[in-house]
């Protein structure tokens, strides 16, 4: 009788468990449903006033201006040349500590660099958005005085800083699970170290180093409080990283914390940005995916 | 033993000791390594037949805690001297490994990379070379219609012949093989033997094996290692047939294994 009540109890709790478990799992596709469908209204609605032509090709952005003009490009413009820059500094930088600590580091090295690298990544965004007003601005405008003091150059360049160890990290992984047995049969033809790693490791490991990069345009891409702060709140389409200029995602902080009123077409605007971000962001996972189809080798 | 012998002999090593750290693995191990012939090296698994083939190309430099001291004479080349150059060492000595480790590129570019590595840059040459090594590997008839074809996608069999190719490619004189075919099926297993065979005429072959028949098959000379310790080297006839080690007659009669 006793046993059988313990049996029953055991099920009843593995069922709740269970079930537990399961809602865990469905609520997050719940909230990326739910999250989705008010991006998707407030989109169509804002697409109603606002042509889908003038939005993607208008060379101006003045939602909130008495002249409003509701081109993004500006803001496209901004997200791109901060990204750009902070790709520029991560990717190379990245990717030779990377080949540096799977390739080149002592293991006592190693166990010392890596933490410190990632600890670059734990420091808070904000922390990073005025070290790139405060330092890194004012040390660039020493070399070149034509700098405005929000700009795009100084924070895309931290924002390359902060994502280094990302890229270094998964880079490293990618290296690390090349096979031991493709280094040695290089080494057996007589390579050395360096040609080694050019021609054997870097390309069995392309598909990871690729996933390293597009993951570190995304984040470059949604990153926000260090472009908010350092960048200025002005949307100007250029590519000159010396004047200030605004990004999408500074755009959606700089009206959700202002004063415009909720259901007004100025305030669906981030949403109708915010879903080109959205999709911006879905397209690198795509071709992230591809590339990476594309490119597997398969190890046994 | 003459010094014009030694001289004639593509490896001679003299008091061989090797090991990791604390563990010491080759003792005290003498052996000449005669041209254009196959040497078998059998022994139990663990007395060390890998790490005595991989001091030859210094393929353990490395491993970390790798030690080595001793002899180990290239023709007149020390192979722990201190100015060999180890990648121009490494080429000479070539080396084929128990599992097939073809490069995730073309069949053409597995056999090419030695070559580019060593800076050739003359595509004619590279092509010409790439044919050659694939023919001398017996592998050409089954791929010369997709050269560009990855080389992962070619058998087990195939793919250890394509590292074969891709050792010849640079030209080496001693081929170094680590069990070559414990990963492969008797069909395969028998045209590797038969490869082996057929480049002694040009190269001097050293062939780790567990199988003892494969041994009798295709060597000249044999190296019976018990422990870490050369028990027994001589012609293939004497060691398997004429031997007067007690160890060596039971190995090989399969008393222990
Ligand atoms: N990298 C290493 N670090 C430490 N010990 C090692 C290392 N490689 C091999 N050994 C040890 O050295 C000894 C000899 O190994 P080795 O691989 O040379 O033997 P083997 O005769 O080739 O064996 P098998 O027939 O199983 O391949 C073994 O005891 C092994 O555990
Ligand atoms: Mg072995």
């Amino acid at each position: 009788m006793l046993a059988k009540d313990a049996v029953y109890a055991r099920r009843v709790g593995e069922y709740a468990i269970e079930v537990l478990i399961k809602l865990a799992a469905f609520s997050s596709i719940v909230i990326t449903i739910g999250i989705i469908a008010v991006l998707m209204t407030e989109t169509i609605r804002f697409f109603q006033e606002v042509s889908v032509w003038e939005f993607l090709t208008g060379r101006e952005w003045t939602p909130l201006f008495s002249n409003k003009k509701f081109g993004v490009l500006p803001l496209f413009a901004g997200t791109a040349i901060t990204s750009g820059i902070a790709m520029i500094v991560a990717l190379p930088l990245g990717l030779m500590s990377a080949i540096y600590l799977s390739e080149y580091a002592r293991e006592r090295v190693r166990s010392i660099l890596k933490p410190i690298l990632e600890i670059l990544a734990a420091v808070p965004t904000v922390v990073y958005g005025y070290f790139a007003l405060q330092l890194v601005t004012p040390l660039l405008q020493r070399l070149i005085p034509s700098l405005s003091g929000f700009n795009a150059l100084s924070p895309g360049i931290v924002m390359g800083i902060m994502i280094l160890p990302i890229i270094s990290s998964l880079s490293e992984d990618a290296l690390r699970a090349v096979p031991h047995s493709l280094r040695e049969g290089s080494y057996a033809l007589g390579a050395s170290r360096w040609q080694m790693v050019f021609s054997v490791a870097v390309p069995a490991a392309f598909s990871g180093i690729t996933s390293a990069f597009l993951l570190g345009v995304s984040r470059a891409i949604g990153e926000t409080m260090i472009v908010a702060i350092a960048a200025g709140l002005q949307p100007r389409l250029t590519l000159n990283p010396l004047v200030p200029i605004e990004t999408v995602t500074s755009y959606i902080v700089q009206v959700s914390m202002g004063d415009t009123p909720t259901d007004s077409l100025e305030y669906r605007t981030i949403f109708a940005v915010g879903m080109t971000l959205f999709l911006g962001a879905f397209m690198f996972n795509v071709l992230g995916a591809w590339l990476q189809n594309r490119f597997r080798e398969i190890y046994e | 033993m003459n010094d014009t012998h030694t001289m004639n002999m593509v490896f001679s090593i003299r008091g061989l000791q090797a090991g990791y750290g604390q563990k010491s693995v080759l003792h005290d191990v003498s052996i000449d390594i005669p041209p254009r012939s196959i040497t078998a090296i059998i022994g139990p698994s663990g007395c060390g037949k890998s790490t005595f083939l991989r001091c030859l190309n210094r393929m353990n430099d490395l491993t970390p805690d790798f030690y080595v001291r001793g002899k180990v004479m290239h023709r007149d080349e020390d192979v722990y001297g201190q100015s060999v150059d180890v990648t121009h060492l490494r080429r000479r000595i070539g080396m084929v490994f128990q599992k097939p480790n073809p490069f995730p590129k073309s069949i053409f570019d597995n056999v090419a990379y030695g070559l580019r590595i060593h800076g050739m840059r003359d595509q004619k040459k590279i092509t010409e070379k790439v044919h050659d090594s694939l023919v001398k590997a017996a592998l050409w008839d089954e791929v010369k219609d997709h050269l560009a074809m990855p080389a992962l996608r070619l058998s087990g069999g195939q793919q250890q012949r394509l590292c074969i190719a891709r050792t010849i490619a640079v030209a080496p004189e001693v081929i170094l093989f680590d069990e070559p075919c414990s990963a492969l099926d008797p069909v395969s297993t028998r045209n590797i033997e038969n490869l082996i065979v057929h480049l002694k005429k040009d190269y001097a072959l050293i062939v780790v094996t567990h199988n003892l028949q494969q041994a009798h098959r295709i060597a000249d000379y044999v190296g019976f290692f018990h422990m870490g310790r050369l028990v027994e080297f001589g012609a293939m006839k004497q060691v398997f047939e004429e031997s007067t080690h007690q160890l060596t007659r039971d190995y090989v009669q399969g008393v222990f294994g």
